[in-house]
């Protein structure tokens, strides 16, 4: 059954940044934000970005970005970081970003501000393995500007 | 600024001599009054809790004997900057009260040159040219003076740490402890200076007064000047209090 | 702090002899920290904090994983990260354990004026007394890996204690249980070494890190805490490990040696005085009065 959040985003629609989510190993699933142990170890969401793309933005460490599929939007403070590299596909520099998952609704570090109101996995497409149901979280396009 | 300097002065002499009594028997000069006695002792108080204190932090030999004193090791360490500033801020004072009388000319140059005469008390008299102090006094005056700006250079930063930084510390750490270390020389020497060596002059700074043959043997020229005698040829004029 | 079977060696702002002092055998304990192994888990701050059942702080966002800029009184192991490009163009993304390294001649102990505040055990771990902390922060400066931490509310320093409490019952230190890697381990500093020079050694020869090494700083005796480097002419890179550590030498040359002798010769006046006063004698007020017109210096009166 089809909803409208079924739409797949594509290149010339300007969704040309890989984006992947991943898990850290200071929080686990979406009920570490509410332990204060965890969220001291890493308070807030972020979006690990290249380098090279944060200078192409215009953007530097702790600024808020905003992430867009053809499905909905994500906005956290961006990890510039080098150990993500552009990859050359097709003889074109596309990017890779990504972006924790563990944030999302509320947290105790809510109130000053320092949560995701949405999770990510809206980010995601309702895309699953046919055998398995394993959802397809790794690998879809998105669009990144200043928030 | 010396105008308002004087003008501070006065007026604060003033106001204690309304409320205090100096008593002035026959034959007796007056050489402090209360203002100046009050500011002294009260400097010393503080200059001593500081000593104490800040000895009992100095080396680990003292720590056990002087930390008692205060109330413990952490006590010591929270009052001795507090004891410090009290002391400063009350010398500033005294320093405004007896800039004139401290201030250094070529006759104190003299006295220096010869201070083999006075250590070995080689005459009765002091040279007739010695006025209100004697360049011995106004040398211990302007090392406080030196010394207290270089407590206050390396005692800030090592009161607060965390805002100065591990350098400014262990620079201030050996700054601190040379004025100390000075500034404990002339004290000995200053009390020795004021009670035993010379008799006569410990009372000058309780009751305010000493006796005429005091001032003759030791301030010749504050005695001509505080009694209107004809002073000699090389006679300067200069207020002494 | 209970201490088990610990015996103390040294103590700070200390005159006298320390009745722990060569009276008992003890082998030295040392903390292995393998730097390439690490995965920056940070299981061994959770188990310090939890062990010690630290109060949590609050943080913020910085462009990094790490935790924290630097330790804090209630944060005494922290990994430090840094993204480092290597010459050949390849990325290393270094993680370094922070924490006390437990020198054999700490820095802390011999800047400390308080009597107890800072000791040493025949094991090696440097340990606070907090009971005896005066809050000067003299440690703070005295270390060369900058680790004393001060707390304004309580006015004391706090750092990793090398589970001093642990180890005292036998136990190794939190963080070595709780690392996933075995990249962290916990024996005597002789074991310890030769793990390290066994590692150094496989990193230069099989994984090509040349430079590969151990770092236990001679500068400052050694340390109870080793590390095994990619690369050990740039310790620098690893969050700001220092390459030389030095005590600096307000705590060294001049406490030893400059501070007593000062006060001695200070002192010196008192006794000075006494024996100008003695043979001297006091100057007398004169019966007569001075001729105003004679020379300095001479009176005339017979002594």
């Amino acid at each position: 059954m089809k909803t409208e959040l079924d739409k797949y985003g594509s290149i010339d629609e300007g969704y040309a940044v890989v984006c992947t989510t991943y898990r850290l190993t200071e929080h686990y699933h979406f009920w570490t934000k509410h332990n204060p142990m965890n969220v001291q170890l890493v308070p807030e969401p972020f979006i690990e970005i290249p380098v090279e793309l944060a200078d192409e933005l215009g953007v530097k460490g702790g600024e808020r970005l905003k992430v867009s599929s053809a499905r909905a939007s994500y906005v956290a403070k961006a990890m510039v970081t080098r150990r993500i590299k552009p990859m050359l596909i097709d003889g074109k520099k596309t990017y890779q970003i990504g972006i924790p998952i563990h944030w999302g609704y509320r947290g105790i570090a809510e109130e000053e501000g320092r949560t995701a109101l949405d999770p990510v996995n809206l980010l995601s497409p309702t895309v699953i393995d046919p055998n398995a149901f394993t959802p397809e979280y790794k690998g879809f396009l998105v669009k990144i500007e200043r928030a | 600024m010396t105008n308002l300097v004087e003008r501070f002065d006065e007026a604060a002499r003033a106001r204690f001599g309304e409320h205090t009594r100096t008593v002035i028997h026959e034959g007796d000069l007056l050489r402090h009054p209360a203002y100046t006695r009050f500011l002294h002792w009260s400097v010393a108080a503080f200059f001593v809790l500081a000593l104490l204190s800040g000895f009992a932090i100095y080396t680990p030999w003292l720590y056990r004997w002087l930390t008692p004193l205060f109330g413990g090791g952490p006590m010591t360490r929270l009052l001795h900057p507090w004891f410090s500033l009290g002391f400063v801020v009350l010398f500033l004072v005294q320093v405004l009260n007896w800039l004139e009388p401290m201030s250094w000319n070529r006759d104190d140059g003299r006295w220096m040159r010869n201070l083999r005469r006075y250590v070995g008390n080689v005459e009765e008299f002091e040279p007739e040219y010695v006025d209100f102090f004697n360049a011995g006094q106004k040398v211990y005056f302007w090392a406080i003076i030196v010394s207290a700006v270089i407590f206050l250079i390396s005692g800030i930063p090592m009161w607060f740490p965390e805002t100065f930084g591990r350098v400014m510390v262990a620079v201030g750490y050996v700054l601190h402890d040379l004025a100390a270390l000075v500034m404990l020389v002339g004290f000995i020497v200053h009390v020795y200076e004021g009670t035993a060596s010379q008799p006569g002059t410990l009372r000058s700074m309780t009751r305010g007064t000493v006796e005429k043959q005091w001032a003759w043997t030791h301030h010749p020229r504050w005695f001509r000047r505080a009694t209107g005698l004809p002073g000699t040829n090389e006679n300067r004029a200069g207020k002494g209090r | 702090m209970p201490t088990g079977t610990l015996q103390i060696k040294l103590i700070s702002g200390h005159s006298g002899s320390v009745p722990g002092r060569g009276v008992q055998r003890e082998e030295e304990v040392c903390k292995y920290v393998d730097v390439t192994t690490c995965i920056g888990c940070k299981a061994c701050e959770v188990a310090c904090v939890e062990w010690n059942d630290m109060p949590f702080g609050q943080t913020t966002f910085d462009n990094t994983y790490q935790t924290m800029p630097s330790t804090a009184w209630n944060y005494w192991n922290l990994i430090k990260f840094n993204e480092h490009h290597r010459e050949d163009g390849t990325l290393q993304w270094l993680m370094r354990k922070d924490q006390c390294m437990h020198c054999e001649d700490p820095g802390c102990l011999r800047a400390c004026p308080a009597d107890g505040a800072i000791v040493q055990y025949t094991n090696g771990i440097v340990d606070f007394q907090q009971e005896n902390c005066i809050g000067c922060q003299y440690c703070v400066t005295g270390c060369p890996f900058d680790i004393p931490k001060f707390n304004g509310a309580t006015k004391k320093v706090y750092k990793c204690t090398l589970c001093s409490d642990r180890v005292g019952q036998g136990l190794e230190p939190a963080c070595i249980k709780s690392c996933p890697t075995g990249c962290l381990k916990f024996g005597t500093k002789a074991d310890m070494r030769a793990l390290a020079e066994t590692r150094a050694r496989q990193l230069r020869e099989h994984s090509g890190f040349p430079n590969a090494g151990v770092y236990d700083p001679p500068s400052v005796g050694g340390t109870h805490v080793i590390y095994v480097l990619h690369d050990l002419t740039k310790p620098e890179l690893y969050g700001g490990l220092p390459a030389n550590p030095q005590i600096p030498a307000s705590f060294t040359v001049w406490k030893r040696f400059a501070k007593p002798i000062g006060l001695m010769l200070g002192l010196l006046a008192a006794p000075v005085a006494f024996l100008h006063f003695i043979t001297q004698g006091p100057r007398e007020p004169q019966p007569q009065m001075p001729d105003p017109d004679r020379k300095a210096g001479a009176s005339g009166v017979p002594r």
